[in-house]
């Protein structure tokens, strides 16, 4: 009873559709007196005014049972209900024995009109034309039951006397037809313009029904009902094929996709169509394994395969859902596996992420490293002055003298050179780029958006290798022009504060290159890996797409600070290396000039040498100074580089604590790690401390970034 | 175009070392005792052209240079399984191989006499490379040949190849204890001097913290030569290993040094090195799961640095980089550097920003080692100065008695009088001067 309430919708249009049967059919008082009234009036016309037989009313039912008018009891034109003449004589009672009789026929013609117009139609769907089918089917039932009656009536007919079939008698043994055909009715009134997985869904809902009678009959349908509908998943999960000419399986095509977008959006799924008894995880599992073999014919040229595997698949029916489950999830994980086996291994999946890793974000030191030094002038020069050309054959140079050329020729093909779109003023390092082929079917994966996203990682790992680089060769040149140059005395303290200035920018970027390393690219390098090796996430392709998503979002925000709900952050930080930039060339000029000034010395040196050996003397009025740097010079060259360098510093200064301000407020707890890692010795933090013990000088707003950096590193702990 | 690294090994200490590191190098290169590549070294991580070259019947040799004044250790080496692994070119042994009797002068002095067959060979292997980054002296500064002719070599290779690196692995006397070299103290002091003016970084390495490292760490009672000079070359080849497996970082020898040393005077790193193990000791085989945390912990802990130092109050990190080798997880990393500026573990200067970098690198595939993880610390830090110290204090008593000074007249420096010595130790006062003054924070100021 509990099943029966839970399902009242399912009784809602049992009653309904009985009771209006009774008001049109049959056993209505009003229509009855009516009746009476008409035969009372048109009694005197009738020639036969004794009651009618019942074995002529029998007769009589057997057509209209058959949807045929008879004798006496005929169709209504309009409302299609029965009514009986009459200018006959029948009792009351008869009568209403016989309307109540009549609703078989009304049910059946109903039935039958249904069937026969569905069939005429070209449109019909296959599920619609098994569901005619299988009403049918029942109705061969319902005639048996016909031809069995009406043998009854002809025996009787001539073993004269004996009272085999009564009109009551009738009525009780068409109960369970009756039951059947109102059933039926329901249906077809109810599947009225459904198609395919709707209508096995709507039949469906009714094996819900509390009466076992019931259910079971539903039951029986539906294994007709829903064959097609079986033939088409068995089709598509063993196959990969959608045979679907009317559009009623719950899997559909998209036919304008591009070829590259195949697995995102040339399947998708119809909810409408989906079938009750099939949820959506099952439906979604349905789709991937049809979209795996698609891809594995199509792109993974894996034909073989699935012919071998085709037969593997047994006969899907009606029935047992965890059985279907079943099949469906070996399908799936025979399919998914499949699917990821032959990228990794025929696609050199990992080997292609590998290779990304190694190149687009710069893994493979030595390669880089060579790349920047041969590229470096180049670089330098206006971006429409480069050629592609020359950066390939530059490239060809890098692989081959790193470890690079070690690796598999096809990997090393795919990597190349491209130029970003120029715009004015740009230099070679604005554009320059290096770009990783990728073909079907990993361009799946790697899409043209997610190469775009490395692409764009690249240029920010570049452009902070090119500024380490630059920062290397400064410290480089300090090193080892600090012997020569030890003679120019006035310059000791400037020299001194240039290495300390140096030190500071090399400490920022090495600490930003760290944190990239391993708080960005290792880590979710790391997670990558561990997903696409475990079988419990990494399940199908479509997991694996989302695990590389990850990767690669993971990687853009928190190596780009895209995290930061500050826009600024990054152009705040691009600022601060071109600064460093700026700084290097100053310091450059520095070093050139000292340099040049002890040239200058060992000349006159060798001069004055010269001089004093032809017993002149070594050095004249007219000479500058052995162990000074001349006077025009100290006055203005020196302090004009000096002043240089100093604005420099002091940018990078303002620039950086701007920086280290922003990071550690931010509410993003990478982020602040990385301030953490920039300032990890307090050196910063305690120049603000102490900016704001000294007041004066500095903005209130410092004061409190000082607290607010304090306060997040307690709060980081 | 690897950065090539020529390595020149001086002395009996340098080339006992040296003889250890190219030991440890081929097998962590797969590369066998005569420089043909073992069968099964397939792996392709690996740059072997840092620190070998290969000659045209495909034997790597490596860039090294051997150079003594007595034949003894490389005779040692010449009949050892690895005779052919080196160019029997790169040999020098002095003609009359009497040796230096550890004397700096007389070092220095046949470096004087035999520097054009010396520079002859460097020329040779110098021109051998593409991008040659610098120069690695091995020697110790305690004895005569290492110290003085490394000397002589330092301030020779400086004139002759100015824009390139220079390192040196230098052992220090054990000056804890008397030695039986009674003029260790001159020879420090001298070559001192050119590690300050003319070496670019020093890694200072001294016997007394070895030996105390080999009988605490590996529970050998009385540890060989041979024993502390493996310490010192499973510390060498720790502290290459970004320059032979290239990563993101630190993969040429300015990209590790450069941010060690922000001054260039101060520019004598220590080393730590953590979990050691001894190929003859069976009580250290035991695997140990070690963490990254342990790891950079314990690198921290004074008892694991291969230098003897005396911190005092203000002593503090100017930088520190660690190299970790082995499975480590990156994520550790960060946890490892939170908890270590949480509980203080580490001082910095004053001046500047300061941190503790890491590098991740693989291990040798060929080579098992009992630990999970292995790291080593190249740090700079104040401390150093309590070494020169003690050097100078030595340096100092000697000297008031003019003591042991005759031997030294005979060579060229000396001819005119001692004021080299001297000068040496105003060189090597002033370098711990400016390691003190790197303890203020008015350090920014020095030298004005």
């Amino acid at each position: 009873m509990a099943a029966h309430s839970r399902h009242g919708s399912l009784q809602i249009p049992l009653s309904q559709q009985s009771r209006k049967v009774t008001a049109a059919g049959y056993a209505g008082p009003s229509q009855g007196d009516q009746h009476q009234q008409s035969n009372s009036q048109h009694g005197t016309n009738n020639s036969n005014f004794h009651e009618v037989e019942e074995s002529v009313l029998l007769r009589d039912l057997i057509f209209v049972f058959q949807g045929i008018d008879g004798k006496m009891v005929k169709f209504g034109a309009e409302s299609g209900t029965c009514t009986i003449d009459p200018s006959f004589n029948i009792s009351h009672s008869t009568r209403g024995l016989v309307n109540r009789l009549t609703e078989l026929g009304w049910l059946y013609k109903k039935i039958n009109q249904y069937v026969q117009k569905t069939l005429k139609e070209a449109s019909a769907g296959l599920v619609e034309q098994s569901f005619c089918s299988a009403l049918q089917h029942e109705l061969v039932d319902y005639f048996r039951l016909i031809a069995v009656l009406e043998s009854h009536i002809a025996n009787d007919a001539d073993a004269t006397g004996s009272k085999g079939l009564t009109l009551k008698r009738l009525l009780v043994w068409t109960q369970d037809s009756l039951q059947r055909l109102r059933l039926m009715s329901v249906l077809v009134e109810c599947c009225q313009d459904l198609q395919g997985g709707a209508l096995v869904s709507m039949v469906h809902d009714y094996t819900q029904h509390g009466d076992p009678l019931i259910q079971q009959f539903i039951h029986h349908m539906l294994e007709r009902i829903s064959a097609p509908f079986y033939v088409m998943l068995q089709r598509w999960i063993y196959g990969g094929e959608l045979e679907d000419p009317r559009t009623e399986f719950f899997i559909a095509v998209n036919p304008d996709v591009e070829e590259e977008d195949m697995w995102q959006s040339k399947y998708f799924i119809r909810e409408e169509m989906l079938p009750a008894f099939i949820g959506m995880p099952l439906a979604k599992k349905i789709l991937s394994i049809g979209k795996s073999l698609n891809f594995l014919r199509h792109k993974c040229d894996d034909s073989d395969w699935i012919l071998q595997n085709h037969g593997v698949g047994k006969s899907l029916k009606y029935g047992d859902i965890a059985e279907l489950e079943g099949s469906i999830d070996a399908a799936y994980v025979g399919t998914s596996q499949r699917l990821l086996h032959l990228l990794s291994t025929k696609f050199k999946l990992i080997e292609h992420l590998t290779a990304i890793k190694r190149y687009i974000l710069l893994g493979q030191g030595d390669f880089i490293q060579h790349l920047m030094e041969s590229l470096g002038t180049n670089l330098s020069q206006p971006a429409n002055t480069l050629f592609r050309h020359n950066l390939t054959g530059t490239l060809e140079t890098a692989i081959r003298s790193s470890n690079a050329q070690y690796d598999d020729p096809d990997i090393l093909r795919r990597l190349d050179v491209r130029l970003l779109e120029i715009s004015p003023g740009d230099s070679g390092w604005d554009v320059f780029s290096l770009d990783y082929h990728v073909d079907s079917p990993v361009n799946t994966i790697l899409t043209p958006v997610a190469m775009h996203q490395y692409l764009k990682m690249f240029n920010f790992l570049w452009r902070l290798k090119r500024v380490e680089h630059a920062l290397s060769s400064a410290w480089r040149r300090q090193t080892t022009s600090a012997r020569a140059i030890r003679p120019i005395l006035e310059l000791v303290p400037e020299l001194h504060h240039c290495r300390i200035v140096c030190g500071e920018m090399i400490h920022f970027v090495y600490q930003l290159q760290y944190y990239i390393l391993f708080e960005v690219l290792e880590c979710s390098w790391d997670e990558l890996l561990k997903a696409i090796e475990n079988n419990n996430t990494t399940t199908d392709l479509d997991s694996l797409i989302e695990a590389h998503s990850k990767y690669l979002r993971d990687v853009t925000s928190k190596g780009l600070l895209a995290a930061s709900h500050d826009a600024n952050m990054m152009p705040r930080l691009l600022e601060l290396l071109a600064t460093i930039l700026d700084y290097k060339i100053a310091q450059d000029n520095l070093y050139n000039y000292a340099l040049a000034e002890i040239e200058r010395r060992e000349r006159l040196a060798q001069t004055a040498d010269r001089r004093t050996r032809h017993g002149q003397w070594g050095l004249t009025d007219q000479d500058e100074t052995l162990d000074r740097i001349p006077d025009e010079q100290f006055e203005e060259l020196v302090p004009g580089l000096l002043r240089t360098l100093n604005e420099y510093s002091m940018q990078f200064k303002r620039e950086l604590s701007q920086l280290l301000i922003t990071l550690s407020a931010d509410g993003d707890s990478d982020l602040r790690f990385l301030s953490f890692r920039l300032d990890f010795n307090e050196f910063y933090l305690g120049s603000l401390k102490a900016a704001m013990v000294g007041g004066g000088a500095t903005s209130s707003s410092s004061v409190a970034a000082a607290a607010t950096m304090t306060g997040r590193k307690a709060t980081m702990r | 175009m690897p950065r090539e690294i020529i390595t020149i090994q001086a002395g009996q200490c340098g080339n006992q070392i040296g003889q250890e590191f190219w030991a440890q190098l081929c097998a962590e290169h797969g590369i066998s005792k005569d420089g043909t590549l073992e069968d099964y070294a397939t792996e392709t991580g690996d740059r072997k052209d840092v620190f070998f070259y290969q000659a045209d019947d495909e034997h790597y040799i490596p860039r090294a240079i051997l150079l003594d004044l007595e034949p003894r250790v490389i005779n040692t080496i010449t009949s050892s399984p690895y005779a052919n692994l080196y160019n029997p070119e790169n040999i020098f042994l002095s003609k009359d191989g009497g040796g230096a009797g550890n004397n700096w002068s007389l070092g220095y002095g046949s470096g004087e006499r035999e520097a054009e067959e010396i520079l002859e060979k460097l020329d040779r292997e110098a021109d051998g490379s593409d991008s040659l980054e610098g120069f690695m002296l091995l020697h110790s500064i305690a004895g005569g040949t290492g110290s003085g002719l490394g000397s002589f070599l330092l301030e020779r290779l400086n004139d002759r190849y100015p824009k390139k690196l220079i390192q040196t692995y230098s052992v220090f006397p054990n000056n804890e204890e008397m030695s039986d070299v009674v003029v260790q103290p001159y020879n420090s002091m001298l070559s001192l001097k050119r590690l300050t003016q003319n070496a670019d970084c020093v890694v200072v390495l001294d016997n007394a913290a070895l030996t105390r490292i080999a009988c605490d760490r590996l529970h050998i009672p009385n540890p060989t030569w041979a024993q502390t000079n493996q310490l010192v070359s499973t510390v060498m080849s720790a502290s290459t290993t970004t320059l032979r497996y290239p990563g993101y970082m630190n993969n040429d020898l300015v990209g590790m040094i450069a941010s060690l040393i922000p001054t260039p005077k101060c520019h004598f790193l220590q080393t730590s090195y953590t979990p050691f193990t001894s190929d003859g000791i069976d009580q250290t085989k035991s695997v140990r799961k070690t963490t990254v945390l342990d790891v950079m912990r314990r690198l921290l802990q004074p008892k694991n640095r291969m230098v003897s130092t005396t911190p005092s109050k203000k002593s503090c990190y100017v930088s520190i980089l660690n190299i970790i080798q082995g499975e480590a997880d990156p994520t550790d990393v960060h946890k490892s550097l939170l908890r270590i500026r949480e509980r203080r573990l580490a001082s910095f200067i004053p001046w500047g920003p300061a941190s503790i970098q890491v590098a991740l690198t693989k291990k040798s595939p060929y080579v098992q080692t009992p630990h999970r993880v292995s790291g080593l610390m190249l740090a700079n830090h104040t401390s150093i100065a309590s070494l020169f110290k003690r050097t100078c204090d030595q340096f100092d008593k000697l000297r008031k008695r003019n003591a042991f000074l005759e031997p030294y007249r005979q060579g060229s420096l000396f001819q005119d009088g001692l004021e080299e010595f001297d000068e040496s130790r105003e060189v090597v006062q002033d370098l711990i001067n400016e390691y003190e003054a790197c303890e203020n924070p008015d350090y920014v100021n020095y030298g004005q």
